[in-house]
């Protein structure tokens, strides 16, 4: 179980002037600026859940992220992990979570990657059986087999972040921090990466703490997601409350023959709006309100509808709206 | 413990991957020595009396030849520009999420690194001067067992020696939280260990006051110390002596380094990412 409560980390920095004559002047001067990275942030995060933590670049996230593995002291407020504070106690922490970085590798660059492995699993102290079915499992889930004897330096980004989520989790620790792990790959190893976390979370019941700027991510892996912004959350809670924070918005796209005459279009009693874009019309109604089958039915029969596609509102839409700072849907 | 074999091993992996430099020394340090060789002999002619300080020209022939070969194999580490790249790359993100004491990985580390030095070089140097100096006279030894014991002796000093200046070096990484400047700290550390531990020149010629505090000093134990144990300069009894307040100083510096450690670990801030 991680605890946090009142968690702020404020960073101070000294304020430079500019030019040679600013340069001197700093030399003598101690003013400094403070920024407040994360602000009075609560929250409890419970064993086996995977939690989306999202929030737009310089959000606060990572800071976060490194106090609750024990990187970073914070200036007031605390984290516990199992009752414990990292950044107090490390070596205590340490061996219960796992962390993967995605900008930055935990791999030795220099040795074959299976040797990586081997120091982990002596630091760690996995015993011999463990350190076989773990890696058996993760090479079938992750495809470690074909790149195993190659040195870290070799592999391609989405190797290695392979290679970096299987190293993080084999000691296989109560929580894993993952910090954009997904940065930067393709399709396919994307998918990967995010069926082996569901297994682990399944099968082991690890506690996944998520952090990505992919919306994907985070509709396939998590059920609950928290938004920071500007050091503070804005949202904790399930993934789908916040999409019916909106409502249940629904949009038809129809592909007509001809633009219909505005005017005439049923409104449903003003609970669907139109729009006329792209030689295409896109009807946009709160489906809690009205049903869609009479939408349908209307497009069909007294539009004349040639073709059509329904769409939901997604979560990306939805975050992207309340990091704007509007509630207005587009 | 177990948990640091891979980072003495490392230590020893690495220094291999270094044979130029290791040859490269071995020239630099012929000629060195000869330049000294000359160097001493010249100050001897003209001296008064045939002793300075306490050494004959022989007795320092020998100090200053087993210096050279100890200082290579024991007074090297990489532990401060280890740090500080961490620091300034942020990888040092990653040393902290690991079960193990950053302390100790540094430590093994280095403690790889001299031991390969000490096989590749350190010791057949130290067998083939010997060797040389009982060949020419300039070295007797009277008791087999006795020198034998020195040589134990001087292990563990040396060991010691090892372990204090990797602490020292550590002390000065860890300074490098609050200001990113290692090569003026590594500049610093280079002089006070290079005057204070009789790498320079032996601590009998600092004169008065001075000389009593450099005495003092927990420095001379990184070097002069060590030598003088292997070359029987002092007696088993003065051995062990030195050997136990190397002990002693190594626990105060480690505790200082903890200290400073904890510290300035609730300073760090992570670079980048």
């Amino acid at each position: 179980m991680i605890e946090i409560n009142n968690l702020t980390k404020e960073f101070r920095k000294p304020v430079r002037e500019q030019g040679v004559k600013g340069m001197f002047k700093t030399l003598f001067s101690k003013k400094y600026e403070s920024k407040f990275a994360v602000n009075n942030v609560n929250f409890t995060i419970n064993d086996g859940e995977i939690v989306g933590y999202i929030g737009s670049n310089g959000a606060g996230k990572s800071t976060t992220i490194k106090m609750m593995c024990g990187i970073l002291s914070p200036t007031s407020g605390s984290v516990k992990i199992e009752g414990v504070e990292p950044y107090n106690n490390r070596m205590k922490v340490a061996g219960k979570i796992g962390v993967v970085f995605g900008q930055k590798t935990q791999l030795w660059w220099d040795i074959p990657l299976i040797e990586s492995f081997k120091v982990l699993k002596q630091i760690y102290r996995v015993s011999d059986d463990d350190y076989k079915e773990r890696m058996d499992f993760l090479s079938k889930t992750l495809g470690l087999d074909e790149f195993l004897t190659q040195p870290v330096r070799t592999l391609s980004l989405g190797q290695r972040m392979r290679a970096d989520l299987a190293a993080s989790w084999l000691h296989n620790p109560k929580i894993l921090f993952l910090d954009e792990p997904t940065i930067g790959l393709d399709v396919w190893v994307k998918e990967k990466i995010r069926k082996a976390i569901k297994v682990m979370n399944e099968k082991y019941n690890t506690t996944v703490i998520l952090t990505t700027h992919d919306m994907q991510d985070i509709e396939n892996l998590c059920s609950r997601i928290i938004m920071i912004e500007k050091g503070e959350i804005i949202y904790d809670g399930a993934i789908e409350d916040i999409k019916h924070h909106f409502g249940n918005i629904r949009t038809i796209v129809l592909t007509l023959k001809e633009k219909p005459d505005e005017k005439k279009l049923n409104t449903f009693n003003n609970k669907a709006s139109y729009e006329w874009k792209d030689e295409k019309l896109y009807i946009k109604f709160d489906a809690d309100e009205l049903e869609v089958k009479n939408v349908v039915n209307y497009a069909f029969g007294e539009l004349n509808a040639q073709d059509m596609q329904i769409s939901e509102i997604n979560i990306e839409d939805v975050v992207k709206s309340i990091m704007a700072g509007n509630e207005v849907i587009e | 413990m177990k948990k640091y074999i891979p980072f003495f091993k490392a230590g020893m992996m690495e220094e291999m991957a270094y044979k130029t430099a290791i040859f490269s020394w071995l020239l630099i340090t012929i000629l060195q020595l000869t330049c000294i060789v000359f160097l001493w002999i010249a100050v001897y002619a003209n001296a008064a009396s045939p002793v300075i300080n306490g050494f004959t020209f022989k007795e320092m022939i020998v100090y200053f030849v087993v210096t050279n070969i100890f200082s290579f194999v024991c007074l090297e580490s990489s532990t401060l520009y280890d740090i500080n790249t961490e620091i300034k790359d942020g990888t040092i993100a990653i040393s902290f999420i690991k079960p193990i004491s950053y302390r100790f990985r540094f430590l093994f580390r280095c403690m790889g690194a001299c031991t390969c030095r000490l096989i590749i070089m350190g010791l057949p140097s130290l067998i083939i001067s010997f060797s040389l100096f009982i060949g020419l006279g300039y070295l007797k030894i009277e008791s087999v067992p006795v020198f034998i014991a020195h040589v134990l002796l001087f292990f563990v000093a040396m060991i010691l020696a090892v372990a204090m200046y990797d602490t020292i070096d550590y002390m000065c990484g860890v300074l490098c939280f609050y200001t990113t400047a290692a090569w003026g700290l590594n500049f610093s550390k280079g002089v006070l260990v290079g005057f204070f531990s009789g790498t320079l020149i032996p601590l009998a010629f600092f004169p008065g006051k001075f000389g009593k505090i450099v005495e003092a000093l927990p420095f001379k134990g990184l070097s002069q110390n060590p030598v003088f144990i292997l070359t029987l300069r002092v007696d088993l009894m003065t051995s062990v002596k030195y050997i136990i307040s190397s002990a002693i100083w190594l626990v105060i510096f480690s505790i200082l380094g903890k200290l400073l450690f904890n510290h300035a670990s609730k300073k760090v801030t992570v670079q980048g990412g």
